[in-house]
């Protein structure tokens, strides 16, 4: 006999929540789906009414449901929002055309404005040419710090005062664990807020699906029968990334309440005092926020534009070029490995001063 | 056999011959580990030196006091070297091994803790054999009293406090019918490893106040330490992985663990045994023989293995930053849990 809705006991269950492993019915996970991700508005108040938000398009499952999810939410809770797609065109052929098409029918299926910004246009280098230059072994480094800014200046020139992507549970829980395996601690920090603060000029970001597992967003998709583009990138996926992906997802056949649980814990670190992190400033040649004296797009585009691509990558190539360069511009993750035994040898030091022995082994 | 020399140099070590030990420059390499290459001779004597030095920055007392150390001993690899604190015991006022026997657990398969002890005698170290099940003791209880903070009220007695927390329903049960009923309580296998595991830190705790010990030596190597901070991660326990990865200091003030092979990954302590001769004991654990996905430890335990396979620094990138986390000021302000004395 086939089971009944755990939640409203009336219908037949049609799915088994990833989340819960509750067995409900179409209609209870849509309104779960969605009032959960309302909640996440809600509480962490990341909108204003009149706001005009861009919501990071590519085409693909998760923005393509964050797209309507937020329209439907807009018009049912009246956050009073002014929805727009921004889309990045990063000029790969064969991968991202197909998917901006995707995006331009959601234009005229949800009936919100679009805007495509292209790297072409931004940085005169399409994905093509980049990987052309530097193989496939680090592109995703580029594609990744050019895409950032893209979004963020796509965002300006839509005068957009916030913009929301679609990064799930599972890609935070997944950054968390990248960020404790590569010891990039300042990120490890931030990687779990829900929304970057606006400061210095840059428009406020946020996740509202912080807390919607992946398995949710396709299950969600396939039931609306949403128009999404699925194909992966044709550049290389991260090995690194892959490995830390392919153990969140054996984590949460063991335990579905793994996910949640990394992004708890993400939450709750707290970073040791005199632990070194990197100041924010601002890039000085194009003003964008940054750690060091230039931003790691200007560093990658001028590495690029000199015929260096690996400038920004590895470090005898940054070495070779640091007389050129304004700026040292070290990988954030590595600078922050010296100071620990630094510190800690410096507050030996002062115990002995103090007077306790230090046994002579 | 190796074309790496005729590649052009990259990198940090670019300069660095494989054809010699990288230590005394002098003898052919046999081993390498992480990114050098050493000859046995040199080897050893780093590993030594390296421990030593990692227990000379913490076993530090305000002269002219010594240390009292209980050292907590499994049988396996990291455990085996306990002859090396031998040498030095006039150093300490107090030097216990403590072995916690989990034969319960495993009936069919034979203790050994026999073994161990005999170890133990042969160094001269004072032996303290211990079951898991005596946890549930009443007068195992009574001698590590534990602290104050501990009471469920202000007025009340630790020990009464904390047995009538856990006791109460089952008054006439043995320790033996009460441990596998708590572990029976677990339905899954990953719960029931965590339950183990605080029994096992709380009866070490309680061995050390016992014996007055004011430090716990374990053989938690640098692997072992970073599965546990991506286990405890992937259980929601980010806030306790300063307690339960650091010494402990900030949070149980009496006792703090110290973790000597903290920056030797276990293969260093099993190819040291090898060279030395020291044979250890299998201890059988929970997942032993058992799928990979069986629990989220043995997941972890696989994931990270094989990541520093492939990227040699993982496992001592992710100890460093978990050292570089510290708990929360909310955490410390809470009542403490009674099972694993966190909030």
């Amino acid at each position: 006999m086939p089971k009944q809705c755990e939640l409203c006991g009336a219908a037949k269950a049609a799915l088994r929540r990833p989340k819960t492993l509750q067995s409900i019915c179409k209609a209870c996970f849509y309104t779960v789906f969605e009032t959960e991700i309302h909640h996440t508005i809600v509480q962490n108040q990341l909108f204003q009414p009149g706001d005009r938000v861009a919501i990071g398009a590519s085409g693909g499952k998760d923005s393509t449901v964050l797209a309507y999810v937020l329209k439907t939410l807009n018009d049912r809770y009246k956050y009073g929002l002014n929805l727009f797609l921004l889309s990045v065109d990063e000029g790969i052929t064969g991968y991202r055309d197909d998917s901006l098409e995707t995006v331009k029918r959601n234009e005229q299926q949800y009936e919100l404005p679009l805007r495509i910004v292209s790297y072409q246009d931004l940085y005169g280098w399409t994905m093509d040419a980049i990987v052309k230059e530097v193989g496939r072994k680090n592109n995703c480094t580029f594609c990744g710090v050019f895409r950032r800014q893209a979004l963020d200046r796509g965002a300006m020139l839509l005068k957009a005062d916030h913009i929301v992507t679609g990064h799930n549970a599972d890609d935070i829980a997944e950054t968390v664990l990248m960020n404790i395996l590569r010891g990039d601690v300042a990120r490890l920090q931030r990687c779990t807020s829900i929304v970057t603060p606006g400061e210095d000029g840059c428009i406020p970001r946020s996740k509202p699906f912080k807390y919607t597992y992946e398995k949710e967003i396709v299950m969600y998709a396939y039931f609306k029968q949403l128009d999404y583009f699925s194909t992966e990138c044709i550049y290389s996926p991260n090995a690194y990334r892959g490995y830390a992906r392919a153990f969140l997802k054996d984590l949460e056949a063991i335990r579905p309440s793994a996910i949640i649980d990394i992004i708890h814990a993400g939450e709750s670190f707290e970073i040791r005092q005199g632990v070194k992190m990197p100041v924010q400033g601002t890039c000085q040649r194009c003003g964008y926020v940054s750690s060091n004296q230039l931003c790691k797009a200007c560093v990658l585009l001028e590495g690029l534009n000199r015929g260096l691509p690996q400038l920004g990558i590895s470090r005898s190539a940054l070495a070779k070029a640091r007389p050129h360069l304004p700026s040292s511009a070290p990988d954030a993750s590595k600078s922050e490995m010296a100071p620990a035994a630094t510190t800690s040898d410096v507050r030996q030091k002062d115990t002995v001063r103090t007077g306790i022995s230090t046994l002579d082994w | 056999m190796c074309d790496s020399a005729d590649q052009p140099a990259i990198g940090r070590h670019s300069k660095r011959s494989n054809n010699v030990c990288h230590k005394c420059l002098a003898a052919k390499p046999t081993l390498k580990i992480r990114h050098t290459y050493y000859c046995q001779s040199c080897f050893l004597k780093a590993f030594v030196t390296k421990v030593r030095v990692a227990l000379g920055k913490v076993l530090r007392v305000p002269p002219p006091a010594k240390p009292r150390v209980l050292v907590a001993i499994s049988g396996g690899h990291a455990s085996r070297k306990v002859d090396y604190l031998n040498t030095e015991k006039k150093k300490f006022e107090t030097l216990v091994a403590c072995h916690i026997d989990e034969g319960l657990l495993f009936p069919e398969i034979q203790s050994n803790a026999g073994t161990i002890k005999q170890w133990v005698m042969d160094c001269g170290i004072t032996y303290e054999g211990i079951s898991l099940e005596d946890v549930f003791k009443r007068e195992v209880m009574e001698e590590a009293r534990p602290l104050p903070w501990l009471c469920t009220s202000p007025t009340s007695d630790p020990v009464e406090s904390v047995y009538k927390a856990v006791f109460a329903h089952a008054p006439t049960l043995t320790p033996q019918a009460l441990l596998q009923q708590y572990l029976a309580s677990a339905t899954k296998l990953s719960t029931r490893e965590d339950l183990l595991w605080h029994l096992k830190q709380t009866l070490l705790h309680q061995m050390a106040r016992k014996h007055r010990c004011e430090f716990i030596v374990v053989g938690d190597t640098c692997t072992r330490l970073a599965v546990k901070a991506i286990a405890m991660t992937s259980k929601g326990r980010g806030y306790s992985l300063p307690f339960d990865l650091g010494s402990g200091a900030e949070w149980f003030q009496d006792v703090q663990f110290v973790r000597p092979f903290r920056d030797c990954m276990d293969r260093e302590v099993v190819l040291y045994n090898r060279f030395q001769g020291l044979e250890a004991v299998h201890t059988p654990s929970s997942t032993t023989g058992l799928p990979v996905k069986s629990s989220i430890d043995r997941l972890t335990e696989d994931f990270i293995k094989g990541l520093d396979r492939d990227f040699p620094s993982t496992t001592s990138t992710v100890v460093r930053t978990a050292a570089k986390l510290k708990p929360s000021q909310e955490a410390a302000q809470q009542p403490a849990c009674l099972l694993c004395r966190i909030v």
